[in-house]
């Protein structure tokens, strides 16, 4: 089970900051992704799955990052500051 | 060094404090991005900023580290604010200083393209048609490829 936190566009969408997604614990990023986009959460919010960025313990990471179950994971959009 | 913050800013304030601490600079550069009340699309009455608390300060940091490490610098400040921002507010601060004017302008340049393209803040923007999130640019990414 992990928590996963959501920012910009995708917080709105979804309708909450973050939610606890029970199907995942560990294993890559490239796994997370793969088990969101086969969730309910996931098939209704297809961009979780694919595009968005993926930030473990507050640094983006590519899919082959290793998340363990303590980890921080947040989900959000490419980032548009300045 | 780094001040991610609600409140406005006051670029004289922020000015006299670098001059304060001076270390021997021979320049002083600074940047300060505004809210712009135009886009493609048409106006722009306001803008909200989201960002992501504790990663937005590292990766901040991080930046101003690696131009420190890659230029010959004395001091960096970062400001960004979050929250609702109306139009022509001022957004950003950044500001380099250092013996020569060369490092402090490549500087500022070098943090900016970083911060647009790796801090997480998004934003919003407000007008009478609705709420847009504003999409990042390819060309902001291409802009990278400088450094």
């Amino acid at each position: 089970m992990s928590t996963i936190l959501l920012f910009g566009r995708l917080r709105e969408e979804v309708g909450q900051s973050e939610f606890v997604f029970s199907e995942f614990t560990q294993g890559t990023v490239a796994d997370l992704r793969s088990a969101l986009a086969s969730s309910e959460i996931g098939s209704s919010h297809t961009f979780i799955s694919g595009q968005a960025l993926v930030a473990v313990n507050q640094v983006i990471v590519d899919d082959s990052h290793l998340i363990q179950s303590s980890d921080e994971i947040a989900i959000f959009p490419p980032v548009t500051g300045g | 060094m780094i001040s991610v913050q609600k409140d406005d800013f006051n670029v004289g304030f922020e000015y006299q404090n670098l001059r304060s601490v001076s270390q021997n600079e021979g320049a002083i550069v600074f940047f300060v991005g505004l809210v712009r009340d135009m886009n493609a699309d048409g106006s722009v009455q306001a803008m909200e900023i989201e960002h992501y608390p504790g990663m937005t300060e590292n990766v901040l940091s991080n930046i101003a580290l690696q131009a420190k490490e890659r230029w010959d610098l004395q001091q960096v400040k970062i400001i960004h604010r979050f929250g609702r921002l109306e139009a022509a507010e001022q957004i950003v601060f950044v500001a380099t200083s250092s013996v020569h004017r060369e490092a402090a302008f490549a500087a500022c340049e070098f943090i900016m393209d970083f911060l647009k393209t790796k801090a997480p803040f998004w934003k919003k923007e407000l007008n009478d048609q609705g709420d847009v999130w504003v999409e990042a640019k390819e060309s902001d990414e291409l802009k990278l490829t400088r450094w």
